[in-house]
């Protein structure tokens, strides 16, 4: 049974949702002195007893339940995106630590594409700095790109796995700039946590805790400082007062229904989940969802492409070892006219385990039978580069709620949309192609290429302009004063790197905001 | 003729079962004993989906064959959900079903005898002819609203992400697996720890 010193009463924040932006959330405001209740769908793991180092057993740490999927390029959704239990996504990630580039926010200004952030890099810039120092990132002394040159807090990594040292002689071939990926993966002893043992399941959630996660960091703080995590309890509407104010949540935990009342709502339940239960809550006050007088709730999903190139090496590369990502590229990320395309792309030497790799080349390669089990017998002799490229919002591409089929608790399912445009295809071919050029210089040859897609963002976008968006740069509603969302929802354009650093920035940029809009009583 | 060997004849990564936590032991040697009783499938629909796991994934050997049948019954008849299904398609259980009974009607049709009564050669000629969508628009998967190629797709996903978690592949294809908590020490290229494999000479 969960904790319920705040069922009774009315708490000043109730987050749903404990991935990368609630785990923020929680420990910012509980350790402001604020009584915050966190509403998590999934279980509350002990690394150590419910991890293991299995790709197929640690599919559970996703979002499994069934979204319907659509569009020109429906999305594989679940273990490439979305997390389920305390720690979200931040449990099965592979804990690239990026900073987005000054570029990022201003797309439209730009570039003519997509839209301007209400924000600006220089917002972001000094929780970028405290979350590398509170989280002990480690990384290059120089980082080529962007407005962050570094040097990270913590040393790089070393010694480099083997699919990483072969990403770097590629790129040195080429004349391609490279570094030593940021991680948030420890190079050293730190809050009693040990460093990483190159046991390379990032993805399948860290047992030695050397990885940060929400789980391990920010909830323990938050419940330290008087936090209350209720776990396994899925949250299925957003009740509303008659002022026009969120009055709390209703969820269901072990069968029964329960009412969490608090002052303030943060919805910090991913891409998917949040217009779900926006668009769930409509009542006869906003007949069209919570949030929603713009009619963009749900609308400008993004993904990243994420396309993977295989080259067999005539020598062993054992591409399981060290953690996936160690080295990577962004010497493409930023425009350039005569590339045929605007923004850019990340390029990572990426490791995968067997049955990734197998799944992904049976499923998405159409290499099947006899062809499938020789290829896979020369697992050892592969080397893999992975692509994060960036795709532009578009209105076409949503989260709606589906027209007939319902999940247990009897809210509809999501219906997610999702087709490419003709910048982002034309931006994926450019990125597979260097990918395929870095292998080759180091000595092997591409010989598979796998589609996927990672990292889910926008749906509630924020924006100055209430007409064209959800909420506004501190990720407050324009509609419902104290109903917030925060997390990669919020995206108005995707960048051309990892989310995760960028997701936690704004969730402690906006545990500031809600802490000095409180005492200022203006919400 | 056979598929070829691997390059690690002599490598058993179950011998490093000591090394691993209790969980992850606990769940890799379930693996090794799998069951043969269904909660979906009926023994023929078993052994119809046996042959097609063989086809599809290339793999021979029965029981990592049987531990990826087992497998395919245990996600369809899971209520946990897919992840993500396509608009239009049905759930994994209906689409399961409902496509062994359309393929079977198809094989029928075209051979008269069942999948399982013809020779190797002749099943994975049928194979590839619902990958090149031979079938697509044969009346017995239209009625069940099923697109042959989608369940195809479904069954060889299911069946790959088994085979490939099996540890008798694992050896075989020279994965040193499962490494908590003593991790790799050697990581770097042309470095081996030496509980890894080792290429036979």
């Amino acid at each position: 049974m969960f904790d319920t010193r705040y069922l009774q009463e009315e708490a000043d924040i109730c987050i749903v949702g404990a991935g990368a932006a609630g785990g923020v959330l929680a420990k910012e405001l509980a350790e402001a002195g604020m009584r915050v209740v966190v509403i998590e769908a999934g279980p509350f793991r002990d690394p150590q007893k419910h991890f293991a180092s299995d790709e197929l057993a640690m599919e559970t740490l996703s979002w499994e339940e069934t979204r319907i999927v659509d569009g020109g390029d429906p999305l594989r959704l679940g273990s490439n995106n979305c997390g389920k239990g305390v720690g979200g996504g931040t449990q099965h990630w592979t804990a690239v630590c990026l900073r987005f580039h000054p570029s990022d926010f201003r797309t439209y200004s730009e570039d003519g594409v997509g839209v301007d952030w209400p924000l600006a890099y220089e917002d972001l810039e000094p929780y970028y700095a405290r979350h590398e120092r509170e989280l002990a990132v480690s990384g290059p002394k120089h980082f080529p790109w962007g407005a962050f040159h570094g040097p990270y807090p913590w040393p790089e990594r070393n010694p480099l796995s083997s699919n990483a040292e072969i990403f770097q002689m590629g790129c040195q071939k080429l004349g391609i700039d490279w570094c030593v990926t940021p991680l948030v993966i420890l190079t050293g002893p730190f809050e009693g946590r040990a460093p990483c043992t190159n046991r390379g399941f990032c993805n399948q959630g860290c047992m030695p805790n050397a990885k940060f996660s929400t789980l391990i960091v920010h909830i323990p703080k938050a419940i330290q400082a008087g936090a209350v995590v209720y776990a396994d309890a899925t949250v299925v509407e957003i009740e509303m007062g008659k002022d026009g104010k969120a009055k709390g949540v209703v969820f269901v935990h072990d069968g029964m229904t329960y009412r969490q009342k608090a002052k303030i709502v943060i919805l910090s339940a991913f891409v998917v989940e949040n217009p779900r239960l926006l668009l769930h809550s409509a009542n006869a006050q906003f007949p069209n969802g919570l949030a929603n007088s713009s009619g963009w709730v749900g609308k400008g999903i993004m993904v990243h492409s994420s396309d993977d190139v295989y080259a067999k090496f005539p020598e062993e590369i054992r591409f399981y070892k060290g953690s996936p990502v160690m080295a990577s590229t962004q010497a493409f990320y930023e425009t350039n006219p005569n590339r045929g395309f605007v923004r850019g792309y990340t390029l990572h030497a990426h490791g995968s385990r067997p049955m990734s790799m197998a799944k992904g080349i049976a499923t998405t390669a159409g290499i099947w039978g006899r062809q499938l089990r020789e290829l896979m017998l020369n697992y050892n002799f592969y080397g893999r580069v992975t692509v994060v490229g960036e795709v532009l919002p578009a209105p076409w591409n949503r989260v709606a709620l589906h027209a007939e089929e319902t999940d247990a608790h009897g809210v509809p399912k999501a219906h997610v949309t999702f087709t490419y445009g003709d910048n982002d295809k034309r931006l994926l071919e450019h990125a597979v192609k260097k990918a395929e050029e870095i292998l080759a210089a180091a000595g092997g040859k591409p010989v598979v290429r796998t589609h996927d897609t990672a990292h889910l963002m926008g749906g509630c976008r924020m924006g100055k302009d209430p007409a064209t968006s959800v909420v506004n740069r501190d990720c407050q509603t324009h509609d419902i004063p104290n109903l917030f969302i925060c997390d990669a929802s919020v995206f108005p354009t995707s960048g051309g790197g990892n989310p995760t650093h960028t997701v936690m920035a704004i969730a402690a940029r906006t545990a500031d905001a809600i802490k000095t809009k409180t005492v200022r009583r203006e919400i | 003729m056979p598929v070829k060997e691997g390059y690690y004849t002599k490598f058993d990564v179950m011998q490093s079962l000591p090394e691993w936590d209790s969980h992850t032991r606990e769940i890799v040697q379930q693996r090794l004993h799998g069951s043969d009783t269904y909660a979906n499938l009926t023994i023929i629909e078993a052994e119809i989906l046996k042959s097609l796991c063989q086809h599809m994934t290339g793999e021979e050997r029965p029981d990592v064959i049987q531990y990826a049948v087992t497998h395919l019954d245990q996600q369809s008849a899971a209520a946990k959900g897919e992840s993500q299904r396509k608009a239009g398609t049905p759930p994994l259980g209906k689409l399961i079903a409902n496509g062994l009974q359309a393929f079977e009607l198809s094989v029928r049709g075209e051979c008269i005898v069942s999948f399982l009564e013809l020779e190797a050669g002749k099943q994975l000629e049928i194979v590839q002819k619902i990958r090149q969508g031979h079938y697509d628009r044969h009346s017995c998967w239209l009625e069940r609203n099923i697109s042959p190629n989608v369940w195809f797709q479904k069954l060889l996903g299911i069946f790959t992400e088994a085979v490939y978690s099996h540890p008798v592949v694992w050896s075989e294809i020279g994965y040193a697996g499962p490494a908590y908590p003593r991790g790799y020490v050697r990581v770097g290229l042309h470095d081996i720890d030496p509980w890894e494999a080792i290429m036979d000479v």
